[in-house]
């Protein structure tokens, strides 16, 4: 009968192919939607769920098809987690915005119209949904993009596929990430602006070097209009500005002017800060 | 085609029917009851006895009567759980080996499982009397929140009952499937399963003829069992009170309230208020005393306000788990006898906004379900079986077609493909004691799941690998499952032996483990040695 073949060699595809990624055990595109990962799974259910071959199929035979059915009930699961881990979303409230340590919405304001209407910020909803802001670290940090919950997910997946892991060493730095001060500092990793560019749009699971939440300020025209000291001196400035401290923000703006006097987008920036504190004192 | 039975083997009452061509027939006790309660006796007189006839006995020999078995079985009898329920029994448990309890009744020790073991004999003799066959092969039922041990126990009470287990299904899986069986339509539900002495939650969804089972929580603790204590233990304040006289120190007495108090409770589902009097009571002076009480609904539900809180608590934890919303249920089904207290359905209703589903019967529904999957195993023809096939409109679907041996036709009547989940997360320790998890909650079953660890010592020739169940990632926060051992190891350094570690957990939800040496030649495996389970020395 068909049935008994279509079955025996659906097993045999998927003990074949076992150990390979969860989406093509189950026959589906690597982006697929939950709903469609779910249809994916009844679809294999509604034919290959070994109940449904008690009668037709040897002991051995059957006892094939429920490893291929485990196999890829395991990978329904995996894939049915991470999907549970990514999808849901909830609307922005402001406290979020407070939790994230943001400055007071009066004291970047000046700085933040006026760059906004010259760029939009495109990634401006994502950070606030992956990036944990507990856990912003100054920019020294590589371990500083990866959130708790992005480093549990990340160790969780290479154990499953690495060959010598050692699970219960949540922060390994992944090969050929640099140590924090071995190697590159973040200033000088910092100067192209293409790369700034690239990682700061990035999702934060790569050795980002700190692009923290900027609320006023896009990385991208910052970095391409300064120095990369001056951009030292600024991404401090934004610390400043986030904990609140505008006289710190000043001196540090200051200290970038000093760097790349070129730079108007400092001079502007310091002249919005300065004003800022003269209207607060 | 030999008959397959499926069994509600309930903390109180148990259950069994089987699917025939028109619809699901029940089996009858001596005086044609349904529900059979699962007491088993051992009268002065010799012998066994189960079922309503052991009820009468709990007053004559209280501590000759083994009710409540299922909340002991598959148990550690040091865990602090087990050690409350013993409190509230009057026969005498011991500990065995392995750390399990033991029955004591006239000088005969006898397992969990063997207790167990008399009721489901009894249900399938019932069976063979009623149906002129032999019976041999059964579904039984569990709750869904059982363990390991707990499971392997029930197929061991099956096994030495003489029946053949072809599986163990979940009670609200159960539930759903023959509420769901034949309505074909895609929906998500809500089983709530309150019964005497265990309590499940189970969203699903319903697809067509997939059962697919999204989240599933409860607490094995908690039951009608423990509304009757609430309120026994009130009664028994107000005997002290009215009598000048504690009643807590005797057993018969005891009984005798639980049984006013199950009374009572049964009347105030019905009723406003239960007024009357228990009569029998003997006082210490020789005389013999009544206790008058007088209860109103309000006075009752507030006494078990806190057990009610907590289910709805596991039920809204539970539809999160799911990643949905109350109001994305279309429905709730009530399964268990507890469930037809007012106030549980009035919760119910608050919670989800809308009215629970009432038209089933809580008692019956998981046999029905267990018959239903019985049929389905053992290929007998199970249409018109589930509840749909009355409730829903009559389509080509549930005419009468024949479904036999692995024909499976291509209609929309197809055999029910159950998708159940496994209940805890289950794990196994890695150096400086934390829980490494290789099957999450709520994972569809069966399902496997293969992990590579490695040593963390240099030269290591063997290890050990500790298998525990439970959501903390410190392995002593969770419940230890058994551990196996690899050894004859090739000493390497540290962290270039590659061990391959296998978790599968089969349909009946019970765990195996495998762990092999991925590289040395002759693959080296173990097997899992489960504390707790009665037959510690087959393994799993």
């Amino acid at each position: 009968m068909s049935l008994r073949t279509d079955v025996l060699l659906w097993a045999q595809r998927v003990i074949a192919r076992k150990g390979s990624a969860p989406h093509v055990l189950l026959e589906i595109d690597e982006k697929s939607t939950a709903v469609q990962v779910q249809e994916a799974f009844h679809k294999i259910a509604r034919t290959s769920h070994p109940d449904l071959h008690r009668h037709g199929l040897t002991p051995d035979e059957l006892e094939m098809v429920t490893s291929a059915y485990a196999t890829v009930a395991g990978a329904y699961q995996q894939m049915r987690s991470a999907a549970m881990q990514t999808t849901r979303i909830r609307p922005l409230k402001s406290d979020d915005l407070q939790k994230l340590g943001a400055p007071d919405p009066r004291t970047i304001a000046p700085p933040d119209k006026k760059l906004a209407s010259g760029s939009t910020a495109p990634g401006e909803v994502r950070p606030i949904i992956r990036d944990d802001p507990r856990h912003v670290t100054p920019p020294g940090g590589t371990r500083a993009g990866s959130t708790p919950q992005a480093g549990a997910r990340v160790v969780r997946v290479r154990a499953s596929t690495d060959s010598d892991v050692r699970p219960p060493k949540p922060t390994r730095p992944g090969a050929g990430h640099t140590r924090p001060g071995t190697g590159s500092d973040p200033p000088t990793n910092a100067p192209k602006p293409a790369s700034v560019s690239a990682t700061g749009s990035q999702p934060p699971t790569g050795a980002t070097p700190s692009v923290p939440f900027t609320p006023s300020l896009p990385p991208q025209t910052a970095a391409q209009s300064m120095s990369s000291k001056a951009l030292l001196y600024y991404r401090k400035a934004e610390l400043c500005l986030k904990r609140g401290d505008l006289r710190g923000a000043v001196l540090q703006l200051k200290l970038a002017c000093a760097a790349d006097p070129s730079s108007s987008f400092l001079r502007t920036a310091l002249a919005e800060v300065e004003t800022e504190v003269r209207k607060n004192p | 085609m030999a008959i397959a039975l499926g069994i509600d083997l309930g903390t109180t009452n148990s259950c069994a029917a089987v699917a025939t061509p028109t619809g699901v027939e029940f089996i009858l006790g001596q005086r044609a009851e349904r529900v059979h309660p699962s007491v088993v006796a051992f009268p002065a007189t010799g012998g066994v006895v189960v079922g309503a006839d052991a009820k009468r006995y709990r007053l004559t020999e209280p501590h000759h009567v083994i009710h409540s078995a299922k909340r002991f079985i598959g148990q550690n009898i040091r865990a602090p759980l087990v050690q409350l329920a013993l409190t509230g029994i009057r026969y005498k448990v011991t500990e065995g080996p392995n750390q399990q309890p033991i029955v004591v009744v006239r000088d005969r020790r006898m397992t969990m499982p063997e207790i167990s073991s008399h009721v489901l004999l009894y249900l399938k003799r019932c069976a063979e009397r009623q149906l002129g066959e032999s019976v041999n092969d059964a579904v039984v039922t569990v709750p869904a929140n059982f363990t390991d041990a707990q499971r392997q126990a029930t197929k061991e009470a099956g096994r030495l009952a003489g029946l053949n287990v072809m599986r163990l299904i979940n009670e609200p899986t159960a539930a759903a499937l023959a509420y769901g069986f034949g309505r074909n339509q895609d929906q998500l539900i809500c089983v709530f399963d309150f019964g005497g002495g265990t309590f499940d939650v189970s969203i699903l969804r319903i697809n067509g003829e997939v059962f697919e089972v999204l989240a599933s929580d409860g607490d094995y603790f908690l039951g009608g069992d423990d509304l009757d204590r609430a309120l026994a233990e009130v009664l028994a304040a107000e005997c002290n009170r009215t009598l000048q006289f504690d009643p807590r120190q005797h057993p018969v007495l005891m009984m005798k309230l639980m049984m006013g108090a199950e009374a009572i409770k049964c009347h105030l589902s019905a009723n406003d208020a239960a007024e009357g009097e228990i009569d029998g009571i003997d006082l210490p002076n020789g005389t013999t005393g009544s206790l008058p009480f007088s209860l109103t609904r309000k006075q009752f539900e507030d006494m078990i306000s806190g057990y009610i809180n907590r289910t709805i608590e596991v039920t809204k934890q539970v539809i999160a788990q799911a990643g949905l919303l109350p109001s994305d249920i279309s429905d709730v089904l009530c399964v268990g006898g507890s469930t037809r207290i007012p106030t549980v359905r009035q919760r119910l209703a608050d919670t989800f906004h809308r009215e629970p589903n009432i038209k089933i019967n809580p008692d019956e529904v998981v046999a029905q379900g267990a018959a239903i999957q019985a049929g389905s195993l053992s290929g007998s023809i199970i249409a018109g079986t589930g509840m749909g096939a009355r409730d829903a409109v009559m389509t080509e679907a549930h005419s009468p077609l024949i479904y036999g041996g692995a024909t499976i036709p291509k209609g929309p009547l197809a055999r029910p493909v159950l998708l159940d989940v496994n209940p805890s997360t289950l794990s196994v320790q890695t150096a400086g004691g934390y829980a490494e998890r290789l099957l999450d909650k709520n994972s569809p079953i069966p399902i496997e799941r293969t992990r590579v660890f490695t040593t963390a010592r240099d030269n290591q020739t063997r290890v050990e690998i500790d298998c525990c169940r439970g959501e903390s990632r410190r392995y002593t926060e969770n419940e230890p499952l058994g551990h196996l051992l690899l050894e004859g190891l090739p000493p390497k350094a540290r962290g270039d032996l590659k061990i391959e570690v296998c978790f599968r957990v089969d349909a009946d939800g019970i765990l195996h483990v495998r762990a092999s040496d991925v590289d040395s030649g002759a693959r080296q495996e173990a097997r899992l040695q489960v504390f707790g389970a009665p037959t510690a020395g087959e393994g799993t």
